[in-house]
């Protein structure tokens, strides 16, 4: 593990995904050069249970939307978005 | 009225009650001859079923961020210059104000025009998630 580079970015958690998580935030690690879509894939296998919540969610990275191909850098603060509805 | 109201859009994330009162005093203007306000209240009922209460939560950094970028989108857009935008979070009953939006400009046309873009856009692109809690159960609402 230790040769091979690797990025920690912090989650939050909010509405649905939150009560699934139990939780506020989380962290996630992934090898260096990790993007958007990485990060999904990841979160989902280790987190299967939410896999039909995170399935909706759109992303964002440091507080703006983000594609499945932005490359995230570490500490970075990622939150999957579900379904919003304010109003 | 009030001179001196700035043209930088006012946007608000609260947990208090809203202050419609408040808002338009800071978008009316002596240049502006229409103001359009727009509230959204908490419904009885949504999809045939009995609603209570509504739980809003905010991803609030996002939120202010994209309120403000909305709000700067319907300046571009329209030249309405006077806006202010203000949504409430945490449990709201039913008849209590969850979001007001209000626009002002010199002519009506655009100051509608522009206020129904930001609450459509709003609803769809700002963290901002609801709860409807009611007698038979509680559910995220989707879009």
């Amino acid at each position: 593990m230790s040769d091979i580079p690797a990025i920690t970015i912090r989650l939050r958690y909010f509405a649905a995904l939150r009560e699934a998580m139990g939780a506020e935030n989380g962290t996630l690690t992934l090898p260096a050069g990790a993007t958007i879509a990485d990060a999904r894939a990841a979160f989902a296998a280790q987190h299967p249970t939410a896999q039909p919540i995170l399935e909706r969610c759109v992303v964002a990275r440091n507080r703006a939307f983000a594609d499945d191909a932005v490359v995230l850098s570490d500490g970075d603060e990622v939150v999957f978005i579900p379904p919003m509805a304010g109003g | 009225m009030n001179p001196d109201a700035t043209d930088v859009p006012f946007v608000l994330l609260t947990r208090d009650a809203l202050d419609r009162d408040d808002l338009i005093r800071r978008v009316a203007h002596p240049s502006a001859g229409a103001i359009v306000t727009f509230e959204g209240v908490v419904r009885d009922h949504a999809r045939g079923r009995a609603v209570e209460f509504l739980e809003y939560e905010a991803y609030a950094e996002m939120a202010e961020s994209r309120m403000r970028a909305i709000a700067e989108e319907a300046k571009t857009r329209w030249g309405t210059e006077r806006i202010a935008i203000a949504h409430r979070f945490g449990r709201m009953a039913v008849g209590e104000i969850s979001v007001i939006i209000v626009v002002a400009s010199p002519h009506r046309a655009e100051a509608f025009d522009a206020c129904r873009f930001i609450i459509d856009t709003l609803k769809t692109t700002v963290p901002i998630w609801k709860k409807e809690i009611g007698p038979d159960g509680a559910e995220w609402v989707e879009g």
